[in-house]
Order: structure tokens, then sequence, then C-alpha cells
């Protein structure tokens, strides 16, 4: 499954946007990665690349960001 | 899967046989058990069909019915991070973790940042002891590839399941953000906390929570995209003006208390209403005392009362179910 764009990505880590239909995991993937960046905006850039290996790994994940 | 109280030589009798079982109950009980494809750990409080109860003359076992293999093991605490270099393709994995050890801390505070850790489902739960043997006797975990009981560490049943199968994982939170608008954001993260910024105000958090007589059986609830995710307060020491929770408060994170609730026994039975029954679960040994659940149902749910619970991190006051279904 394509990934996201990463203007997509980095858009869904820099917001607080719920994801209520993503599974479990996914949501607690989310939420460090947004929480790291907001503790830390220079960490954008290798968190984004951590979300999209993420993605890449997991099917369940590149379904759950698929509508971004 | 197949959710059951059973006798030792009942459950002796499941683990000669082959079957692949996730077993909790009293540590004299689990170290009677023979070696094979079974992880345990020690809990004394379950939810069973007719409702909470103190047990020690029986365990609880999980056979994971879809199982097509699994391999127990044992994850010192320096090697953690390597829970998922056991993970089979297409499974999941069930750990243990005794409460108060080493493992329990780190895998709270570093266990979403494990290489490759939400690459397939993870649950499990924290093992406990009796309350009134907290502080004597320590919680343990059994690896049933060797027999042997560990009170560090954590204990891993890798599974491998039956083609065309489907796991999900999720939890049941009875607890809403309250609405009253306070936050608690922390600067550390941790198991303690001296300070909290309270509305943006840096305060003692111990001299907040008493002078404003918060609940203390209710948790911080933080909003994980939509992921209600609990912090339970430990205790609260004006003394010290530390307060210690049972899992750790994240830096960063907005939370705010939980709103009260009328009935935990009811919240449970509601939140879970259309549950299937033998779902592997566990529930929080705060609920139960706090919920006063002994001799009450919560639901389809049966399962051990447990000192934390996992859903790939480690949580409070929280039910954790997982379901395999056919694709």
């Amino acid at each position: 499954m394509a990934l996201p764009p990463d203007s997509k990505l980095q858009q869904l880590l820099l917001s607080s946007a719920e994801l209520s239909s993503a599974s479990l995991a996914t949501r607690i993937v989310v939420s460090r990665l947004r929480i790291e960046i907001s503790n830390n905006n220079a960490l954008l850039g290798a968190k984004l690349q951590e979300l999209k290996d993420f993605v890449s790994a997991n099917d369940y994940a590149a379904s759950d960001l698929a509508s971004l | 899967m197949k959710n059951e109280l059973l006798s030792v030589a009942e459950a002796a009798e499941r683990i000669t046989a082959g079957d692949v079982l996730a077993i909790a109950g009293d540590e004299a009980l689990l170290a009677q058990l023979p070696k094979g494809n079974w992880i345990g750990g020690t809990s004394v409080y379950f939810v069973t069909d007719t409702g909470g109860a103190t047990i020690r003359d029986r365990v609880f076992c999980t056979t994971l019915t879809d199982a097509a293999a699994a391999t127990p093991r044992h994850v010192p605490a320096a090697d953690l991070a390597t829970i998922a270099d056991g993970y089979q393709p297409g499974g999941y994995s069930v750990v243990l973790i005794p409460a108060f050890s080493s493992a329990h801390s780190a895998f709270a505070i570093d266990g979403q940042s494990y290489p490759g850790l939400f690459n397939q489902p993870l649950v499990g739960w924290i093992a406990g002891v009796h309350v009134d043997e907290i502080g004597s006797k320590a919680p343990k975990v059994f690896d049933g590839a060797t027999g042997l009981a560990h009170d560090d560490g954590a204990v891993v049943l890798h599974v491998t399941l039956d083609s065309g199968k489907s796991v999900n994982v999720d939890i049941v939170n009875i607890f809403s953000r309250a609405d009253t608008g306070t936050t608690f954001v922390f600067e550390d993260t941790g198991f303690e906390a001296t300070t909290a910024k309270v509305n943006g105000e840096t305060v003692n958090l111990a001299q907040y929570i008493t002078d404003n007589t918060l609940d203390t059986r209710l948790p911080l609830v933080a909003n994980y995209a939509g992921a209600l995710v609990n912090v339970s307060v430990q205790a609260v020491d004006t003394d010290t003006g530390k307060v210690a929770f049972y899992a750790p408060v994240m830096a960063g994170v907005e939370y705010r208390q939980a709103s009260a609730l009328d009935n935990y026994a009811a919240a449970f039975a509601d939140k879970t209403a259309n549950a299937a029954e033998n779902q592997y679960s566990c529930n929080c040994i705060l609920n139960y005392l706090h919920g006063e659940l002994e001799g009450k149902t919560t639901g389809a749910f049966t399962g051990p009362i447990t000192f934390g619970e996992i859903a790939y991190i480690l949580l409070n006051q929280t039910l954790v179910r997982l379901d395999v279904k056919a694709a």
C-alpha cells in the first residue's frame, strides 16, 4: 500500500487530530511522535522518517492512514 | 480462546497434551506446573463467570486455541528492547512482567521506543500479589519452556497463528476526561513527580491534590489520538512533596483527571455489552479494589486482575482484550 505524501504525514504529526478509526497501535505511535516533536521541534524530520518507517513496515498502519 | 479456572492437575494435563496457555495464579500453584508451551504470572484476584474473587486453589488458564505453535521465553530486563525479535510472522505475543521490578519501570518508560514493538499485536499484564503481601512477597513470572520463576525481566509467549486468522487488540477504559478545564502537564517522564503545570501554572502537585481534595482513585487521563490512556495515582506525600504513580507520566503530555463513576461494575458492563466471550483479557487491581468488584461481574470478560495492563504500552485502570478471528 502506498504511503501518504510527506506533507500529509507531517501535517498529521503537527496536529492534534484524533484517529478514532485507526488501530490502537497507530494511535499510540502517532501520539508518541507528536509528543516528542512538541517537546523538541528540531526532531520533526527524524520523527517524520520514523512514522514513514512504521507505516512502511505495517500494512495495518498504512491502511489506518490511507485516507489522510 | 478458552478461559477456565482449573486445578493444578487439570492445567498440568493441558500442558502435557501440548496446549498453548497463558496462566495466572498463586505462585505455589504455578511452581507445580510441568514444562511446556505456556507462560504464567502471579495473581490471586480474578474476574470469573460468577464475578470477582480471590482464588488461591486454582489457576486461571487461557488456552490459545488458534495457536499453530508458540515459543515461550524469558527476556532479561537488560534485553527488553529485543522483545520484537521473537515475533512470529502473522502472529501475536503475550508478555508478563513482575510488578515493582526493574523490567516493570523500564518497559513502562522506554517500551514505546523498542524496535519493531508495534509490528504485531502485543498484550499482557503486570504480575502482582495479594495486597496484604505487597512488600513482603515478590510478584513472579514463569517461563514454561524452563519451568523457572523470575522476579525480573519479562516472559513472552510468541504465538504463530493458523493461516486465515486475524488479531484485534483494544482497550476498554471506563473513564472519561473530566470536563473541568483543569490540565496537568509534567516536565519529566517518570513514576513520580514533585511539580506539574496545572492550567499552565507550576505547582507542587502533592500540595495541589491535597488542597483541592482531588479523589486520587480517579486516574489522570491522556488522549492518545482518540485512545484514552490512564495514569493512576499511587501515593501523595505532602511531607516530601512527591506524588507517586502506577505508570509513568509522560513529559509534555496533557492530562486531565477522570470524571467520577457512579458504579464501576455497571460501567464495565455498559462498555462491554457487545463483547464476545472467550477473548483474552485482563483488568486492573485498582478497578477491582476501588470498584469493589468482588462478587460482581464485568460483562462478558473474564480474566486475571493485574497490577498493570499491557496493550503495547503499560496502562492503568484499563481492561485489555485480544480477539482472534477468521480473516
